[in-house]
C-alpha cells in the first residue's frame, strides 16, 4: 500500500492532519473532563488528599484499609446482591414485554410508550413518587395487605427495614429499566423474518411453542447483550439509593458506588474514595471485556 | 517547495476555527470575574431578586468602584458548587452555606477567619448562638444571616377526633396521647430519622451533651443520654413512632403532615405558607404552639451563614458586603418579606416581631412565638469535627437499638466507642 500511494505522501501527511484538528475540541474536553480525572483519581487512590490542596503518598494503605473495612465488603456484597436480583428480572421481564407489545394491533403504540414512559421520568420524581407507594399506608402495602391479610398484620416499612430495602430499591431500578431493554428487544424481534413463523403455522406449532423454539434462540444474542449492559449499569446503580433509602437502613442498601460517593463528599476522604472506585473500576472493566469479547464473536459469525 | 505549502494555507480558515473552538471551551471554564465581588446565595431567585438586587444596588452606591456579582444556585446544587470551586483554587468571594456544610470547609482550612475582620462592636450585635455556629476551636468562620427557629404547627382537628382537648407541649405529653391519635388513624409526630442530625437534636434538646468539652470523646453515654436515647428508642418500638421514620427527611415528614396523616409538625414559621397553598382545608384546622420541648426545654435555631473562602481575590470587600447584608435595617427588610428571623438583636426586637397586628393570622402569630423563642435558643448541635461520620455512627446506634439488633445501652455505648475512635483520627 505503501509504494503504491509514495509520490502523494508528502502532501497527504499534511491533508491527514485535518481530521485530528476536527477533534480536538471533543479530544480536549473528554481530556480535561474525563481522562485527567480518571488518571488523576489512579494517583489520589494511593494518596492521602485533603483536599485543600496537601497531597500525602500513602503507598498501598488506602487498599489495605478497604480489605479491613466491613462496610467496605458490606457494600460490595450488596453490589453483587443488587447484580444477581436485577439482572435476571431485565433480561426476561423485557422481553416478554417486548413479545406482547411486537403484535401488530391498532394503538399498540400507545402500550409501547407507556412501558418506556419510566426511562424518560427524571430519577427523582421516580423516587418521591416510589416512597410514597412504598409508604406505611402507601399503594405497596395496600395491595398486600388486602391479597395476603393472613400474612401481613401490620403493613411493612419496605425502605426502613434491613431485610427489605435492597429489595425494594432493586425493585425501582427493574422497573424503570424496563421499557429501554424492551425497545433493544423490540428491535431485534422486528429483524426475525415473519415467514418463519408462518411456516412454524403449518407445522402446526402453538403460539407459545414458537416462541419458546424460534423466539427465544433467535434472541439470545440480544438477551446476552442486555445482560451484559445491565450488568454493568447494576453496578453504577446509585440515583435510586440516594433518592430512596440513603444506603440505609444499617447499610443494608449501602452499594459501592454509594459508599464511594459518602467517603467522598460526606467524609471528604478522596483519596479513600478513589480506592473504591478503582475497585469498582476493575470489576466495571471485567464486565465490558466481556462485553467486547462476546460482540466481536457475535459479529464474526 | 511552494507549492506543496498551498493546500495546508488553505487549511488555515479550518484549523483556525478549530482552535477557537478549543479555546472557546478552555476559556468558559476558566472563566476570571475579574474585578467583581462575586456572591453566591442558596435559592432566592426568583422570588427575592428585587429584594436582593436592590440591597447589593445600595451597597455598590455605598462602596464606589465595588462591583457586585450575584449569583444564586439551588440548595441542593450550592454545596457541591462550593466544594468544587474551593478545591480548583477558584472560588467566589462570599458564599451562603449552612453552618454544618461552613464548618466542614473551615475544618479544611479553606474559609477565613472573621473574628478579627470584622470590628468587635459589629460581632456584639449578632445572637451569640448564631455566631457560636460557626466557631470553631474559639475561631469564627461566618457572620450569620437569617435564622429560624421552629414552632409546633398543631393538626388540632386530628387531636379533637382522637378526644385530646390539651395542646401537647413536649414530646412526653404528646406522646403520652399516642395510642389515642393511633386509634384515630393519625400519627402524633413523626421525627425525620433520615436527615441525619434530627437524633442528635433530639438528644440534645432532652439536656444531653455530645462532645466533651476538648471535642475528642463522646459526652453522651450518660445516664441522662442513655435515659433520652432509651425514650426515642422505646417509641419506636412500641409503634408510637412510625416504622417508616428512619428513611424520612424533613420534607417528607412536612408532605405527610400536609396530608394530614401527622398530627404535630415541627418546623420553620415559612412552612405555613406553604401549606396554606398545598392545603388550605388543612390550614384551616391549624394551631401554633412553642417548639415541642425535650426534658431540658431547650429551644434550638436553625442559622444560614456568610463566609469568606481562603482563596478569595476580593475578601476585604467580601467581608463588607456580608456586615452590609446582614445588618439590622436590611435584615429586618429581608424578613418582612419572608417568615424567618433576622441574627441581629436589633432588628429582631422591632416591632414587627413583638406586636400582632389586629386580626392576626397564623402566619403573624407563628412569627412571633419564634421570635420569642430567639431571644433563649441555642444551638442544639455544635460544630462537630467530620460531622457526617459522627451523626451516622450514632443514627445506626439508633437503628440497631430500634430494630431490635442490640439493646439501647448496648448500641449507645458502641455509639460513643465509635466517636471516640473517629475523633482520634
Amino acid at each position: 500500500m505503501a509504494t503504491l500511494l509514495k509520490p502523494a505522501q508528502s502532501r497527504k501527511r499534511r491533508v491527514n492532519l485535518a481530521p485530528y484538528l476536527f477533534l480536538l475540541p471533543a479530544g480536549l474536553v473528554l481530556g480535561v473532563f474525563w481522562i485527567l480525572p480518571a488518571v488523576m483519581a489512579v494517583f489520589n487512590s494511593f494518596a492521602e488528599s485533603d483536599f485543600g490542596g496537601a497531597w500525602r503518598w500513602v503507598g498501598l494503605s488506602n487498599y489495605v484499609q478497604l480489605a479491613g473495612d466491613p462496610t467496605f465488603w458490606k457494600a460490595l456484597a450488596n453490589s453483587l446482591i443488587y447484580l444477581v436480583g436485577v439482572v435476571p428480572a431485565l433480561i426476561v421481564l423485557p422481553l416478554l414485554i417486548a413479545i406482547l407489545v411486537n403484535v401488530p394491533m391498532r394503538g399498540i403504540g400507545v402500550f409501547r410508550a407507556a412501558y418506556y414512559l419510566p426511562v424518560v421520568i427524571p430519577i427523582v420524581v421516580v423516587g418521591l413518587t416510589w416512597k410514597w407507594l412504598y409508604a406505611e399506608n402507601g399503594l405497596v402495602n395496600w395491595v398486600a395487605q388486602s391479597a395476603f391479610p393472613w400474612l401481613l398484620a401490620h403493613p411493612v416499612p419496605w425502605l426502613s427495614q434491613p431485610e427489605t430495602a435492597l429489595g425494594a430499591v432493586m425493585a425501582v431500578t427493574v422497573w424503570k429499566g424496563l421499557g429501554y431493554y424492551m425497545v433493544i428487544y423490540l428491535a431485534g424481534l422486528q429483524g426475525i423474518p415473519q415467514e418463519i413463523y408462518e411456516s412454524a403455522d403449518l407445522d402446526g406449532a402453538k403460539r407459545w411453542q414458537q416462541h419458546l423454539y424460534l423466539t427465544l434462540p433467535l434472541m439470545i444474542p440480544h438477551m446476552a447483550m442486555v445482560g451484559i449492559v445491565s450488568s454493568i449499569n447494576a453496578l453504577k446503580v446509585f440515583a435510586e439509593i440516594f433518592v430512596l433509602t440513603k444506603g440505609g437502613p444499617l447499610e443494608s442498601s449501602t452499594t459501592m458506588v454509594y459508599y464511594l460517593y459518602q467517603q467522598a463528599f460526606e467524609s471528604l476522604n478522596m483519596g479513600y474514595a478513589s480506592a473504591i472506585g478503582m475497585v469498582l473500576f476493575a470489576m466495571t472493566l471485567a464486565l465490558s471485556m466481556l462485553n467486547k469479547r462476546y460482540l466481536e464473536q457475535n459479529q464474526l459469525s | 517547495m511552494f507549492r506543496s505549502k498551498l493546500p495546508a494555507f488553505r487549511k488555515l480558515p479550518a484549523f483556525a476555527l478549530t482552535m477557537g473552538l478549543a479555546a472557546t471551551v478552555l476559556t468558559a471554564c476558566a472563566s476570571d470575574s475579574g474585578n467583581q465581588v462575586e456572591f453566591w446565595t442558596m435559592g432566592l431567585k426568583p422570588q427575592f431578586t428585587g429584594y436582593m438586587e436592590d440591597t447589593i444596588a445600595a451597597f455598590e452606591q455605598a462602596n464606589p468602584g465595588v462591583d457586585v456579582d450575584w449569583i444564586d444556585l439551588p440548595a441542593s446544587a450550592i454545596e457541591q458548587k462550593a466544594l468544587s470551586s474551593v478545591a480548583g483554587g477558584n472560588p467566589p468571594d462570599l458564599i451562603n452555606l449552612n453552618p454544618a456544610f461552613s464548618s466542614k470547609l473551615a475544618r479544611q482550612g479553606a474559609l477565613v477567619e472573621l473574628g478579627e475582620a470584622v470590628p468587635a462592636d459589629v460581632l456584639a450585635q449578632y445572637y451569640p448562638a448564631s455566631l457560636d455556629a460557626t466557631r470553631i476551636d474559639g475561631k469564627l468562620y461566618g457572620l450569620p444571616w437569617y435564622l429560624s427557629t421552629q414552632v409546633s404547627v398543631i393538626n388540632q382537628g386530628n387531636l379533637s377526633k382522637a378526644g385530646v382537648s390539651d395542646l401537647p407541649k413536649t414530646f412526653r405529653e404528646l406522646t403520652r396521647h399516642a395510642s389515642a391519635l393511633q386509634k384515630a388513624g393519625f400519627q402524633p409526630f413523626l421525627p425525620s430519622f433520615g436527615d441525619g442530625n434530627k437524633l442528635l437534636e433530639l438528644l440534645s434538646m432532652d439536656g444531653v451533651t455530645l462532645l466533651s468539652a476538648d471535642g475528642k470523646k463522646a459526652a453522651f453515654d450518660t445516664p441522662e443520654g442513655r435515659a433520652s436515647f432509651a425514650y426515642w428508642v422505646g417509641l419506636y418500638k412500641d409503634g408510637a413512632i412510625a416504622k417508616e421514620s428512619l428513611s424520612l427527611d424533613h420534607r417528607e415528614v412536612v408532605d405527610r403532615f400536609q396530608a394530614g396523616q401527622t398530627t404535630v409538625l415541627p418546623a420553620g414559621p415559612q412552612f405555613l405558607t406553604l401549606i396554606k397553598q398545598n392545603a388550605p382545608e388543612l390550614y384551616a384546622q391549624l394551631e401554633v404552639g412553642p417548639q415541642l420541648a425535650g426534658t431540658s426545654g431547650k429551644v434550638g435555631v436553625g442559622v444560614m451563614n456568610l463566609v469568606v473562602p481562603k482563596g478569595a481575590k476580593h475578601q476585604e470587600q467580601a467581608i463588607a458586603l456580608a456586615q452590609f447584608i446582614t445588618n439590622a435595617e436590611n435584615q429586618l427588610a429581608f424578613s418582612k418579606l419572608v417568615p424567618i428571623l433576622p441574627s441581629v438583636k436589633e432588628a429582631a426586637q422591632a416591632e414587627y416581631f413583638t406586636k400582632l397586628p389586629e386580626n392576626p393570622t397564623l402566619e403573624d402569630r407563628a412569627r412571633q412565638i419564634a421570635a420569642q423563642q430567639l431571644e433563649r435558643a441555642e444551638l442544639l448541635v455544635p460544630p462537630l469535627p467530620r460531622h457526617d461520620e459522627l451523626a451516622k455512627a450514632l443514627n445506626q446506634a439508633f437503628q440497631n437499638a430500634a430494630l431490635g439488633k442490640m439493646t439501647s445501652e448496648e448500641a449507645l455505648s458502641k455509639a460513643a466507642a465509635d466517636w471516640d475512635r473517629i475523633l482520634s483520627k
